[in-house]
Formats: C-alpha cells, sequence, structure tokens
C-alpha cells in the first residue's frame, strides 16, 4: 500500500456508482461531511468541457426506435419449496401465476412519479393476450382464477392497454438475448426457466424513449426480489 | 394432613398386602438395572468415554423403580440431574440412554440432550434437568392437560431435598393442590444439596410436612425400601388418578457415591461412619434378602440368573453406545424452531375481505376465542384474567365461555404457572401463560430461556413447548421501573424463543393466533400504550406470519425500521418530514425474531439511507443488529452511515417530565432522519465510558424537553365559572368512557359525594359524584357520547 495515496471520503452507494459509470472518484467534489462523495455527486457529474470546446457529436437527426434490454437470472428454489408446501396443502399455484402476480407487484416499487398510470400486465398466450389489471390487493388465489379463465375463452386483449407484456418461454438450453417489443406495450418481459426449473432467465426489453434505464432496472430487481423472496406475494 | 410419619419396614413383615411375586421380581430387576448402568457408566466416564458431568443415582434407586412400577407410559414423569435411574425406571432402552451419555447419534435425544437432559416422549420421560426444581411444576402441567384432554394419566416430579428450599417447589405445590392436579411429588431427600447439610439450611428439614403448608397429604417413606416405596406411591397414585388431587412423598435415602464422578465419595461434608451405615442399608442387598427370607418368593439361584440376565443386558448396552456414530457436525443448526416456524394456516393465501373498526384490546380477545373454540385443548393460565377479565380488561367475557378450568386463575406463581404451562404444551395442550406486565417475566425467566426456549433443540426436535407467554410491555405515561419496560431484544436474544411486537389491533390478533398454533414458545409483547387503539381488523380467520414485515409507509429517500408504539410515532415522523421533501419509508418488523431482514435490506437498496427507532434499549439492541446485517448484506448500498435512536439508558422514571426526556418521540425522530441525511448520524451514549475518561464533557444528547400534553387535555373550568363535571382518569390502558346514565337533570340540586352519573370504560363501569354541593347547571355529553380520559361531561354551579 502506498502511503502517499490519499484517502478519498466516499459513501459505499457512491463507491459503486463510480465503479459502474467508469469515473475515477479523484475527480469529483463531495458534498457530503468533510468532503465525502455521496450518490448525489455521481448521478449530478457533468464532465468538463474538452479544451478544444468541441461540441459532442450531435444526436442522429432521425428519431431511431431505441430499444433497451436488461437482463437477470432469478434463483426459483424458495418459491418452488413454497408451491411444494402449498400444494401439500391442497393449494395448488403455477410459476405462471406467480409471475403473473411478481410483474404486477413489481410496479409498486416504482417511484409514483415515473409510474406508468396503468400497471396491467398483458400476459402473452398462443397468437394472442390477456390482460390483467394488477390491483396490489389481488390475491394470487382470484389471480389465478381469473388467469385460468383467460385461458379457456379465446379473446384476445391485444388492443387494451397495458405496459407490459408477459411471455413464458417452455424449458430449453436456447434462450433469447433480444427480444422485440410487442406494439403499444413499452415493456416486455420474456422468461425462460431452465430444464430443472431452478433458475428463471428473465429478459426485460424496454422503450427507451419512454422507460427511463434506472426505472427498468429498478423495476426488474423488484421482480427478482419478489420472486426469490416469495412469502410476501402469497400475504 | 399428613398420612403418617415414615412407614416402618417391620408393617408388612406379615406381609397380608404383598402383591404379586412377579410385581416385587420386576422391582428387583429394575433396581439392579439401574445400578448395573450406571456403574457401567462410572467406568465408561472414568475412562474419559462420556463428554461432560455424570450425576450417579448409586444408592437411591429404590425410590426410582417404587415409583414409576405404578406409571403408565402415557403418564410423564420430570427428573433432575441424578436423574439416569428414573429415565431407566420409566422405561427407557438402556442402549439409547447408554448412547445419550456418550453423545451419540443413536442417544434418545441424538446427542444434543446428554446425560442431564434425557427426553423420551415413547415412555413419558419429560427430562433430566439441569436445572434444580425446574421439573416440579412441569408434572403439574402435565397432569393437567392430561385432563384438559380427557385422559387420566398423572405427572410425577423427582426432586431432591435442595429443591425443597426452591421458589418453584413452593409455587408448583401450591398451584398444584389449589388445581387439585393429578400429579404426584417425589423428594428425595439424600440430606445434601451438593455437600450442604440440609439440617444446615432449613430449620424444617421434615420435608413431608412442608405439605401442610399447601393443603395437601405429605407422607416419609425409607426411600431405601422400595416396597414402602412402592406401597406410598401406590396410595399417592390412585388419589391423583382418581381426581383427588396432588401428594407429596418424601423418600429418605443417599447416594453412596460422589455429587458427580469424580467429586470425592465423603468430602469434607460427609463422614465414613455415616457412608458405611448407608452402605449397610444398601437398597438392593435389603430386597434381596426380604425376597429370600422374609417373603420367601424367591431363592438366592433365582436372584442371581436375574442379576445375571442384567449384566447382559448392560454389557449390550455399552457395546451399542460405543458403535453408535457421532452427531453429523451439518446438522448443529437443526431443530432450533419448527421448520416451518409459520403453522398451515399462516400460509394460506390472504383472502381480501370484509373488515370492521375493533379496539386492540377487543381485538386479541376475538382471536384467543376463536382460536380456544377451534382447539378445546387451550388452557390459559393467569394472575386475574379469570372471572374478572383480566387487569387490562384483555381476557374479559373468556372465563364466561370458557369456564374455570380453561381460563385458570393463577396465584401470584409466574415461576410455578409458566413451568406448567411448559409441561401442558409440551404434553399434547396448548397453554397462554399471561403474566400481566412483560418486567414479570424475568420471575419466570428460567422456564422460559432454559426449559421452553431449549426443549426442542434438547430432544432433537422430538419434543416442543408451543405455548405462548402474553404480557402487556412497553411505556405507557409514568408506568414507573417496574411496569414500563419491553426487554424484546433480551428475549430475540434466545435461540428458540419467537418474539412479537405487533403494532395495530390487526397484527395483534393475527400474530396471537398464529402464535396459538405455532410450534414453538412465543413472547407476545403486546405494547401497553396501544390498548387503548383501535384500528380495521380482518373479519373471520386472520392469521399474521411470522417473520413477515409490513411496509406501514413507502418512501424513497430513507428506511426507518420501528416496531410497537415507535411505529406510529415513526408515521408521524415521516408527514413532518414530507413536508420538508423528505420521503421516509417506514418498516414495522413485527416480530423481532424471526426478523424479515430481507424486507429491509430491499428497502434500504432503493433508500440508501437507514434509521432504526426502538423502544427497547441500544446497549446489544435492534439497531446495532439491523445497522450490521446492513453492512454485511448491502454495504454498496449505503449513501450515509446508519443510525439508530433508542430509549435512553436509563431506568423509567416515574415523574412524566423525566420519563418524556427519556423516550423516543415523532421530534427526535425526525431530527435523526435529518442527521442520517446529511451524513452524520445521532451518535449515542450508551456505553457509560464517558465517567471512565479524565475529563468527561458535559454532554447535552437529549433533545431539549419540549413540553407536549400526555394525556388528552384536562377540563378547563368553563367560561360560566361551574364546577367541571370530568370524566375520572382511571387505569393507564383505558383512554376513553362511555356516558351511560345521568342520574341528575339541569337544575336539580345536588350534594358532594351524590352520585349524578355512570361511565362505563373497557374495564368497568364508573360512578361520577357531584365533586361540589349546588344545581347541576349543564349536561354536556349525553347519555351514549364517548369522552376522553379528564373530559368535561357537565357543570355545577355554586
Amino acid at each position: 500500500m502506498n502511503a502517499q495515496v490519499r484517502r478519498v471520503a466516499a459513501s459505499p452507494y457512491a463507491r459503486r456508482l463510480a465503479r459502474e459509470r467508469a469515473l475515477p472518484l479523484e475527480a469529483l467534489r463531495g458534498s457530503g461531511p468533510g468532503g465525502r462523495i455521496l450518490a448525489a455527486d455521481i448521478i449530478g457529474y457533468v464532465p468538463v468541457a474538452t479544451p478544444d470546446g468541441a461540441a459532442p457529436a450531435a444526436a442522429p437527426s432521425i428519431a431511431a426506435s431505441r430499444i433497451a434490454a436488461f437482463a437477470t437470472s432469478v434463483a426459483l428454489g424458495a418459491l418452488q419449496d413454497l408451491l411444494a408446501a402449498l400444494e401439500g396443502s391442497g393449494r395448488v399455484f403455477d410459476i405462471d401465476d406467480v409471475l403473473l402476480c411478481a410483474a404486477g407487484r413489481a410496479f409498486a416499487g416504482i417511484p409514483d412519479a415515473a409510474k406508468p398510470g396503468d400497471t396491467s400486465v398483458a400476459l402473452e398466450l398462443a397468437g394472442r393476450q390477456a390482460v390483467f389489471a394488477m390491483i396490489p390487493e389481488t390475491s394470487l388465489t382470484s389471480l389465478r382464477a381469473t388467469r385460468l379463465a383467460a385461458l379457456a375463452d379465446s379473446r384476445d386483449d391485444a388492443e387494451r392497454p397495458a405496459p407490459l407484456s408477459l411471455r413464458v418461454l417452455p424449458a430449453s438450453d436456447v434462450r433469447p438475448v433480444m427480444m422485440p417489443l410487442l406494439p403499444g406495450r413499452a415493456m416486455r418481459l420474456t422468461v425462460s426457466l431452465d430444464a430443472p426449473g431452478i433458475h428463471a432467465e428473465c429478459l426485460l426489453t424496454t422503450d427507451a424513449g419512454s422507460i427511463d434505464e434506472a426505472i427498468a432496472a429498478t423495476w426488474l430487481s423488484a421482480l427478482k426480489s419478489a420472486i426469490e423472496n416469495p412469502l410476501r406475494l402469497f400475504v | 394432613m399428613a398420612m403418617s410419619a415414615a412407614r416402618a419396614r417391620d408393617d408388612f413383615k406379615s406381609a397380608p398386602n404383598l402383591p404379586d411375586k412377579q410385581v416385587l421380581l420386576d422391582l428387583f430387576e429394575r433396581m439392579v438395572l439401574l445400578r448395573r448402568f450406571e456403574s457401567m457408566a462410572q467406568i465408561a466416564c472414568r475412562k474419559g468415554e462420556t463428554p461432560g458431568f455424570l450425576h450417579l443415582y448409586i444408592g437411591e434407586e429404590a425410590t426410582g423403580v417404587g415409583v414409576c412400577a405404578h406409571l403408565r407410559p402415557t403418564d410423564w414423569v420430570t427428573s433432575t440431574h441424578r436423574g439416569h435411574g428414573h429415565a431407566l425406571a420409566k422405561g427407557a432402552d438402556p442402549g439409547r440412554v447408554m448412547a445419550e451419555l456418550f453423545g451419540k447419534a443413536d442417544g434418545i435425544c441424538g446427542g444434543r440432550g446428554g446425560t442431564m437432559h434425557l427426553y423420551d416422549r415413547s415412555v413419558g420421560l419429560f427430562g433430566t434437568n439441569g436445572i434444580v426444581a425446574a421439573g416440579i411444576g412441569h408434572a403439574v402441567g402435565i397432569g393437567m392437560g392430561a385432563r384438559q384432554q380427557g385422559r387420566d394419566d398423572i405427572g410425577v416430579a423427582f426432586f431432591g431435598d435442595g429443591a425443597a428450599n426452591h421458589g418453584g417447589f413452593h409455587e408448583a405445590l401450591n398451584f398444584a393442590a389449589v388445581q387439585r392436579a393429578p400429579a404426584v411429588f417425589v423428594c428425595e431427600n439424600n440430606l445434601y444439596a451438593t455437600a450442604t447439610p440440609l439440617k444446615s439450611i432449613t430449620l424444617n428439614p421434615e420435608i413431608s410436612t412442608k405439605a401442610a403448608s399447601y393443603g395437601m397429604p405429605g407422607v416419609a417413606v425409607d426411600g431405601n425400601d422400595v416396597f414402602a416405596v412402592w406401597l406410598a406411591m401406590k396410595e399417592a397414585t390412585e388419589r391423583a388418578r382418581s381426581g383427588k388431587g396432588p401428594t407429596l412423598i418424601e423418600a429418605k435415602t443417599y447416594r453412596t457415591v460422589g455429587h458427580h464422578e469424580g467429586d470425592p465419595v465423603i468430602g469434607n461434608y460427609r463422614t465414613q461412619e455415616e457412608l458405611d451405615a448407608w452402605i449397610k442399608r444398601d437398597p438392593i442387598d435389603m430386597f434381596r434378602n426380604k425376597l429370600i427370607e422374609d417373603y420367601g418368593v424367591a431363592d438366592a439361584e433365582a436372584l442371581a440368573a436375574i442379576e445375571a440376565r442384567i449384566e447382559t443386558v448392560v454389557e449390550q448396552a455399552l457395546a451399542f453406545a460405543r458403535n453408535s456414530p457421532e452427531p453429523d457436525p451439518a446438522t448443529v443448526r437443526l431443530h432450533v424452531f419448527a421448520d416451518p416456524i409459520n403453522p398451515p394456516a399462516a400460509l394460506q393465501p390472504r383472502a381480501v375481505g370484509e373488515t370492521r373498526t375493533q379496539g386492540w384490546l377487543e381485538a386479541v380477545r376475538d382471536g384467543i376465542a376463536e382460536e380456544m373454540r377451534a382447539d378445546p385443548a387451550i388452557l390459559y393460565f393467569g394472575e386475574g384474567s379469570g372471572e374478572r377479565g383480566g387487569s387490562f380488561a384483555h381476557t374479559k367475557n373468556l372465563w364466561q365461555e370458557f369456564g374455570a378450568d380453561r381460563m385458570v386463575d393463577t396465584p401470584i406463581s409466574e415461576q410455578g404457572f409458566t413451568a406448567a404451562a411448559v409441561g401442558a404444551s409440551a404434553t399434547g395442550a396448548r397453554t397462554v401463560s399471561d403474566l400481566m406486565f412483560a418486567d414479570f417475566v424475568f420471575e419466570t425467566a428460567g422456564q422460559l430461556f432454559l426449559q421452553a426456549a431449549k426443549l426442542r433443540y434438547m430432544t432433537s426436535g422430538l419434543m416442543s413447548a408451543p405455548m405462548v407467554v402474553r404480557v402487556g410491555a412497553g411505556a405507557l405515561r409514568s408506568s414507573g421501573p417496574h411496569h414500563s419496560g419491553i426487554y424484546h431484544p433480551v428475549f430475540a436474544h434466545m435461540p428458540g424463543l419467537v418474539v412479537c411486537v405487533p403494532s395495530t389491533p390487526a397484527d395483534a390478533k393475527g400474530l396471537m393466533k398464529t402464535a396459538l398454533r405455532a410450534g414453538d414458545p412465543v413472547i407476545m409483547l403486546e405494547p401497553k400504550a396501544l390498548f387503548a387503539s383501535k384500528g380495521e381488523v380482518p373479519v373471520g380467520e386472520h392469521y399474521v406470519p411470522f417473520g413477515v414485515a409490513r411496509i406501514a409507509r413507502a418512501g424513497t429517500d430513507i428506511t426507518i425500521v420501528a416496531a410497537g408504539q415507535m411505529v406510529q410515532r415513526a408515521l408521524e415522523a415521516a408527514e413532518a418530514l414530507a413536508a420538508e421533501g423528505i420521503e421516509s419509508e417506514v418498516i414495522d418488523p413485527r416480530t423481532i425474531m424471526p426478523l424479515d431482514i430481507d424486507t429491509i435490506v430491499a428497502s434500504v437498496r432503493k433508500t440508501h439511507r437507514l434509521l432504526v427507532v426502538d423502544e427497547a434499549w441500544a446497549m446489544c439492541g435492534l439497531g446495532g443488529e439491523i445497522a450490521q446485517a446492513i453492512n454485511e448484506l448491502a454495504f454498496d448500498e449505503l449513501d450515509a452511515p446508519p443510525g439508530r435512536l433508542h430509549t435512553a439508558p436509563t431506568s423509567h422514571p416515574f415523574a412524566p417530565v423525566l420519563e418524556r426526556a427519556m423516550l423516543v418521540d415523532a421530534a427526535r425522530i425526525a431530527q435523526g432522519v435529518r442527521e442520517v441525511i446529511s451524513g452524520k448520524p445521532p451518535v449515542p451514549d450508551h456505553w457509560y465510558t464517558v465517567g471512565l475518561k479524565s475529563s468527561a464533557p458535559a454532554k447535552s444528547a437529549s433533545a431539549p424537553a419540549k413540553p407536549q400534553p400526555a394525556a388528552p387535555a384536562p377540563a378547563t373550568l368553563s367560561a360560566g365559572g361551574d364546577e367541571p363535571i370530568t370524566m375520572p382518569f382511571g387505569d393507564l390502558t383505558v383512554s376513553e368512557g362511555t356516558v351511560v346514565k345521568w342520574l341528575k337533570a339541569v337544575g336539580d340540586a345536588v350534594r358532594e359525594g351524590e352520585l349524578i352519573a355512570e361511565i362505563e370504560t373497557d374495564k368497568a363501569v364508573v360512578e361520577i359524584e357531584a365533586p361540589i354541593n349546588g344545581t347541576l347547571s349543564a349536561i354536556d355529553q349525553p347519555v351514549g357520547a364517548v369522552v376522553p380520559m379528564g373530559g368535561r361531561i357537565g357543570g355545577i354551579k355554586k
């Protein structure tokens, strides 16, 4: 260790944000006590203009459709144990019920200002969609009943508004790394289950024009947390 | 009351009352088994094969054998640190008992219990016990639980002369007697409590006579004469089974070995002469002679054949123990709690349904009544919680519905009836031990920490104590140093205890219902300050699972963790902070153990800041616990050091102004939030190191005392100058009353002290007297009006 190196005071969260953005802490001014660098100092960081004063490259003049994608791997162990325990007591739920419920609940974690007005979820079925209005209080039991009813009829809700569509792929060794958005849906969640049912690979594609990157990441992280700590979904 | 003095051996020499020959031979065989088993264990201990202590029963075999000969496998015995003999006499398998002494996987408790903690449900062995007198009360509850379940099984407690001067003995005997409990108390008086002579620690060494204090029969017998013990126990067993109540048997006996293996046989407290005299009265030798010479039921060869057979049994037991594997170290964390910790009812998906507004106490009473209707084996033990309906009206109407056999009014014997609650709950019943105030738990702390909490673990999951300890907890308007504590970190420290601190009537009811179906002891700490609160409570079956926090308020800027009455304070602070643009998320963990750390971590991932607010003290407390958990689980999420606010590190003072200076309020929480957000959390001062430093600076840690109404404002004189008639201040847990009757009309003359109105609170009807002579000049609150304490209801003009 070089004793001459000055220790930069930074909160752990600020260090993480700087790491993710490849910003050197030494280049930053801290606004916290004793000059401690805080998260706000990273988020509000504006690079100093280059010496020749060249303006940054102009944005493309044509408004191209911009798509962002986020992926996460979700452990299903706790959920599978809970489903098995409930099945033992005569209450059967499918993983589709849980995904639907968790997708709905994940909207609850988004700050109100950024939350879509409508938090319905469109479940992608063969050649059609079924839209579920997600109210936080909806119990899993009634959600499952609604889903089974939707499977039984043949209506197509493709025209009904919903910010998110959900597609559950059958277990396979091959999974998509990009999926197009469906018309009218700003978000699409594609879930690929592995064969033993131990992990779910979740791919979230979003319209970067209307969904902020941080919000999308927050949403996906809330979904992961809800599935990995499933007890909350059942109470 | 005493049946007799010591029964002389000569009483039955003519043997008109001799039982069947086989009964006598079985007594002999069982005594030989105990002796040979322990002689083998003694050698194994000297070789270093048995870990830990070994307290041998050698010399006292006649007592255990004579007593247990009358018992069925469905009767239970509780025992002592010197209990191998009781285990074998009650029928436990010698090989598996020996393996337990060796700490092996095939031991009767899987190696978790050992010599002083031997339990066997299959033969009714409640346990040898490392705590003197702890098992006496268990036997009382065992008998009462069996009676409630419609069986005539009994509980039998073995204990030594040392226990006869312990509160556990006196509390248990008194409670058993007044309850006519189907129980027998067997004192094995071997003259020394470890090395302390009985005659030096009591002026009444005749232990059997102590039974008279409690109105039960007491009988002393020669504890070295197995047939004398057998006869005394025969009568005591019949009394207990037939509902006539308990009996105290004092068996006078002697251990001819040291207190424990390795301790000198004589030491500096016994003489060689005394030892030799007792060895001449060896119970096995005496009985062998009697069988041959007095009773003539066997000859020497027949008895020698029995002894040879037992020798083989014991050798096989030793071989079994030696060959048994060690327990798997990977299993060390098993059997602390039920797995899953929540009962199935608490895991059912929640049905969104109707709610209604209910007071706290009513909601919890409903929950208890629903569970008592569903499960006839629930017994409720408490001081004044019977016909009187409890000191807080917290059991109102339950006695009327469930009767005195289930709503058991107890003496002020926390240790005695909590021990009974442990015994009953572990043998098929379920119990509530209502201790009134959390502070009083310490009167029976050993039963909770050392018995109930450890039972599942000691038995490798084969037994447990599914009981609820119900107490009013926490500070409330000058309740003072002995009635204000909450202590949840103390309980949560002990592996095996579930600890609940609800903050709403709905959660209080839901957690109580879950607790009454759970598999483990639950400490239910109901904040007294919330007894007068109301809230929406789901109608019908409503269970709140252990270990699932409630997000009491969503927010983005800081996470505040608070439980019990601190939740409301935190919500008030959050509202004040919202006006400053700070959005706080308030997490109510609802149960301190299990602790839903995941929900707290998820919140901190969102807010990046944490303040823990807790009514208990800071030292080794919840603030440090949660803050460190965040360091471990979410360090990279922190944008500021976590903060903690606890009740000041003092006892609870009586004076209201001092009490306010001690407690955390909404203003302090708001200030704490601002400080965490500014990156400088409040620094506590509970380490008491200031006085150790040479120049201790005067600290001004406490927030400026702000005048604050402690209760609804007292009525002030009205403008008309009349004398106010007020709703009187009454019980601390009552905040309001309803006017039920006016006995006078406006204009009537009244005399000082005359009854003029009646008010009904949750606990009682209160008569209101005229404060002065005069004329009733105003009725401000009509019949049916709900008035806060201290509120004006009318006036009198002179």
